[in-house]
């Protein structure tokens, strides 16, 4: 006969609002990406709003994850479980701000030089949702095999951030007057870069979780 | 093999009458450690705890089969006398049972019966001491130990059973009759007493054999499921059957 039921569905609360925040997150990326690609100012800022939406969530699982440890004393993997929680909902938290450092790129770089270095945003902000998106699916039952596979990934957004920082840097050589926005997309392009560290951690807590070890999928 | 070990266990079956309550248990008990078994009623943690003092031995009809080893000297032995047996190894038990003489008492007479010929107030004292009783009984030592609270009972026993010095006490849920205040203090006196003594406890209170203890052996319907460090136990069993049993899904 199952046992403790309320507390079963306390850890499956938790489980399901991780992944109601990673789909938020998602959601965030793709329109901030959006808004970039066509210049769409309301998208951009609807993007920063949602973010307040994902700080709140992060701290709703934290409190959820504090009150199952204190009242309930999880062991063993139900334990792992919630530690886990509380790690990924802070690196959801985190990429959700690099999703809103994108939408800021709107504002903060000039269409033209925008479209100089929008193919390796793109290739990076969707290599990263599709990261986001598939390190979530390797979440719904623990997967670790799955996870190991999507941190692999990371080494492309790397290299992609290698290439447009020698882009920018060429730029502004060139074009002194575009430092101010250069720098903005030196920030922009490193932020991408750590949405796939952080997806990367993310992966790391799920075979955590799943096997109770620290593994190093980002050497 | 990492520490000295204080008792093994090598293949014990045991059996009241036909119904056989354990099945080939091999169990290490290191010295100065603290092991807790743990596991659903009946499962055998207490019968095992019993026979490690040949407490069963007092049981009409029961039997047992393999080796019991204090040291390295098998407990059943012909020239082995049980009385010496329950001195090394000394018990407490889950509802305080102190004599109905006085606290001074209590201490005092395991000690003479033992041939004890040091200083007797010393003995009460430093026994007192160690179980972190002394300061609320020295004013009464004359009174007796049945006014004493439930906590304090315990903790006297606790005294009794280390002023024979003994190398390993035996905890047969020593905190189940107890308050939480008085409970933590029973721990605290665990987490003290393995400095000098070996412990084995059993418990139905999983956070306290989390707390208290360095390894734990989980037990079902007479077998040991898995044994080891209480850290991987309570962390990352590899057993679904302890896990299922530690985080409160069956037992």
């Amino acid at each position: 006969m199952e046992k403790r039921i309320h507390y079963q569905q306390q850890i499956r609360g938790i489980h399901q609002e991780i992944l109601r925040m990673g789909v938020l997150v998602e959601e965030s990326l793709r329109k901030a990406l959006t808004a970039v690609k066509t210049q769409n100012r309301e998208l951009a800022s609807g993007v920063i709003e949602s973010d307040a939406r994902i700080d709140k969530m992060q701290l709703e699982i934290e409190e959820r994850c504090t009150v199952a440890i204190a009242t309930e004393q999880p062991v063993a993997t139900d334990l792992r479980e919630i530690m886990v929680a509380i790690k990924i909902a802070s690196d959801l938290e985190r990429i959700g701000d690099h999703a809103r450092h994108l939408a800021r790129a709107v504002d903060r770089v000039s269409p033209e030089l925008m479209n100089e270095s929008f193919p390796i945003i793109e290739s990076m902000a969707e290599l990263g949702i599709s990261m986001v998106h598939d390190s979530l699916d390797a979440y719904v039952d623990l997967d670790a095999e799955r996870a190991r596979s999507v941190a692999s990934r990371d080494e492309q957004i790397d290299a992609l951030h290698h290439d447009l920082y020698a882009r920018i840097i060429g730029t502004m050589k060139e074009s002194p007057e575009l430092v101010d926005q250069g720098t903005s997309l030196v920030f922009l392009n490193r932020f991408l870069e750590r949405l796939g560290d952080h997806v990367t951690n993310i992966c790391e807590w799920i075979v955590y979780a799943r096997t109770g070890k620290h593994p190093e999928l980002n050497p | 093999m990492d520490t000295k070990l204080a008792m093994h266990t090598k293949n014990l079956n045991f059996f009241y009458g036909d119904f056989q309550a354990l099945f080939d248990v091999s169990l290490d008990f290191g010295a100065n450690e603290v092991t807790a078994l743990i596991g659903p009623s009946g499962c055998g943690k207490s019968t095992l705890l019993r026979c490690l003092n040949r407490m069963n031995d007092l049981i009409p009809e029961t039997r047992s089969e393999g080796e019991i080893y204090f040291r390295d000297q098998p407990i059943h032995g012909q020239e082995v006398d049980p009385v010496e047996v329950r001195r090394q190894v000394g018990m407490v038990f889950q509802k305080p049972n102190p004599f109905p003489k006085t606290i001074y008492e209590n201490i005092a007479w395991g000690a003479r019966i033992n041939g004890y010929r040091g200083d007797m107030d010393e003995l009460v004292e430093t026994s007192l001491k160690k179980c972190a009783l002394w300061d609320e009984v020295k004013e009464k030592l004359k009174q007796n130990a049945l006014g004493l609270s439930g906590g304090q009972q315990q903790r006297l026993c606790i005294a009794r059973t280390i002023a024979v010095e003994p190398d390993v006490i035996l905890m047969d849920e020593p905190t189940s009759a107890l308050d939480p205040i008085s409970t933590a203090k029973i721990e605290d006196l665990i987490t003290e007493l393995r400095k000098r003594y070996t412990i084995i406890i059993v418990t139905h209170n999983m956070q306290q054999a989390g707390r208290v203890s360095e390894k734990t052996a989980f037990f079902l319907n007479g077998v040991i499921i898995e044994a080891g460090l209480t850290s991987d136990i309570f962390f990352n069993p590899k057993e679904e059957r302890t896990e299922a049993y530690i985080s409160g899904r069956f037992g």
